[in-house]
């Protein structure tokens, strides 16, 4: 039993040693406050491990979409709403998941895309990309 | 005398203060059917004692594009920047904002809104028409209520599936429209789209796009 | 033989566990998302669960290879197991969709409850094993 607890706390130390050593150093710590979600924003870790069928919906400008987006994902953005809003509705289905990007946390044109297409089509199921391309970026290297 | 100057030289960059005084930080911008895009000129002058540079301008949005004259202003001088948004095909009330930055140590940053409503063309009730699968197939109903004082005609409805019978009603002349979409008897899964197309505004008249579709 | 066998499954298993706890601690971010989705922890305990947790597996991994300790890390290990399976049952009691983690990324697992389960029972099975063995052999 002593052998065990001495055995077992210099474990839990080392652990703990380490643990310490590897927060300070480590490029990829995470916040020390909880990322909080806004409505209908969602993380790229759990969107990626989604069951359901994702459909990505990319609201920046054509400039930016045509030099590099998430696969398969979609233009939809407010300078030539009619017209893309067609596009976008054909590939549409009730079972897919929706979920809308834009450059990065401080951009807000996911959130009016988002918000457009629940006013106008009464879709629910759509949601925004917390982080945006910015996050795609970082996860894909 | 000689460590009092001595101290004076020493100390004054301490005493100096810098100041941009700009004039309108939150510009409301007026709006007509038809525009493109939305200028508004945000003037400034250097109130501070030392000349300032702008590092560096950028805006929350793609759409809005700033202009600056020169980057260094002296002080005393006067300036502009015009920020151009362009609307695109956006409604409802805009707020672009403009963030400056300097090397200004005690202010070296500023943030501008552009506000701009955009108030829209038409209300309509919704863009899918949606038959789910143990749906009945009774006709849905689109309506268009255009919002502007002036008559506003649809000129061209079609559809690109003819299996979907169309009858359009204009309830309130130049007003109010009603769409009716029947989608047929038949039990099968089809989509297709209805364009609507108006003569508002003249140089750049609406076409509004619906999605039909029977699963 | 048997002697083989159990030389084997003991490396086997702290190879498996310095694997997993190397894969978490290289993205402890991914990591800590994993474990919120939980929704067991507060936030500061699964801030911290994230860094000590892959290390607490990677020394006692190593312990069971070198054959130092080991029956200390088995013991933690075997906590460990334990505790996750518990949390495991409960998430799947609360109908959560949860993310594994177990490697590090998420990448695209299904929430598969059943294969979760299944996986972690087989692993704490054996390593109670080795502990019951080992301990018949000191006390030989």
């Amino acid at each position: 039993m002593n052998l065990f607890i001495k055995e077992s706390g210099l474990i839990c130390l080392l652990a703990l040693f380490l643990s310490l050593l590897t927060w300070s150093i480590h490029p990829g710590t995470p916040s020390y406050y909880k990322v909080e979600l806004e409505d209908g924003e969602i993380l790229l870790t759990i969107a990626l491990q989604s069951t359901d069928p994702v459909i990505w919906i990319d609201a920046r400008s054509k400039e930016n979409f045509e030099l590099d987006h998430i696969p398969g994902a979609i233009l939809l953005n407010e300078d030539n709403w009619e017209y893309l809003l067609a596009e976008f509705m054909e590939k549409w289905n009730p079972d897919l998941k929706v979920i809308v990007y834009c450059d990065s946390l401080l951009c807000r044109a996911s959130k009016n895309v988002a918000q457009r297409l629940q006013d106008e089509l009464q879709l629910n199921n759509i949601y925004t990309l917390y982080g945006g391309w910015e996050t795609w970026t970082i996860e894909k290297k | 005398m000689k460590i009092i100057s001595l101290v004076l030289i020493i100390f004054s960059p301490l005493l100096l203060q810098g100041q941009m005084q700009f004039q309108e930080i939150e510009n409301q911008a007026n709006y007509k059917f038809g525009d493109k895009e939305v200028r508004r000129i945000f003037k400034f002058k250097n109130d501070g004692d030392y000349p300032v540079t702008f590092n560096s301008i950028t805006s929350s949005c793609g759409c809005t594009t700033t202009s600056l004259d020169k980057t260094t202003y002296l002080p005393g001088e006067k300036g502009e920047i015009e920020a151009i948004f362009t609307i695109g095909q956006r409604e409802g009330l805009q707020r672009k904002k403009i963030t400056v930055l300097t090397d200004d140590s005690d202010n070296s940053r500023y943030e501008f809104i552009l506000e701009v409503n955009i108030p829209k063309i038409a209300e309509i009730n919704t863009r899918l028409l949606y038959w789910k699968k143990d749906e009945s197939l009774d006709p849905k109903t689109i309506t268009i209520d255009f919002q502007p004082n002036e008559p506003i005609k649809i000129t061209d409805l079609k559809t690109s599936n003819d299996s979907f019978n169309l009858d359009m009603d204009e309830v309130l002349t130049g007003k109010k429209y009603i769409i009716l979409v029947d989608p047929g008897t038949a039990r099968n899964s089809k989509n297709g789209n209805l364009l609507v197309k108006t003569d508002f505004p003249k140089d750049n008249p609406k076409i509004y796009f619906f999605h039909l579709r029977v699963q | 033989m048997i002697k083989i066998l159990f030389i084997v499954l003991q490396i086997g298993m702290g190879s498996l566990f310095i694997i997993a706890g190397t894969l978490k601690i290289t993205d402890p971010s991914n990591f800590l998302t994993a474990i919120e989705t939980f929704q067991l922890l507060p936030y500061p305990l699964a801030y911290i669960s994230a860094y000590l947790l892959p290390w607490m597996e990677i020394i006692c991994g190593l312990a069971l290879i070198l054959n130092k300790g080991q029956q200390s890390a088995l013991i933690i290990l075997t906590a460990l197991i334990a505790i996750f399976i518990i949390a495991l049952a409960l998430s799947w009691e609360r109908g959560l969709d949860i993310v594994c983690g177990c490697f590090g990324k998420p990448g695209s697992l299904k929430t598969n409850y059943l294969l979760l389960l299944t996986r972690n029972f087989a692993i704490l099975a054996t390593l109670i094993l080795i502990l019951i063995r080992n301990k018949k052999i000191v006390s030989r």
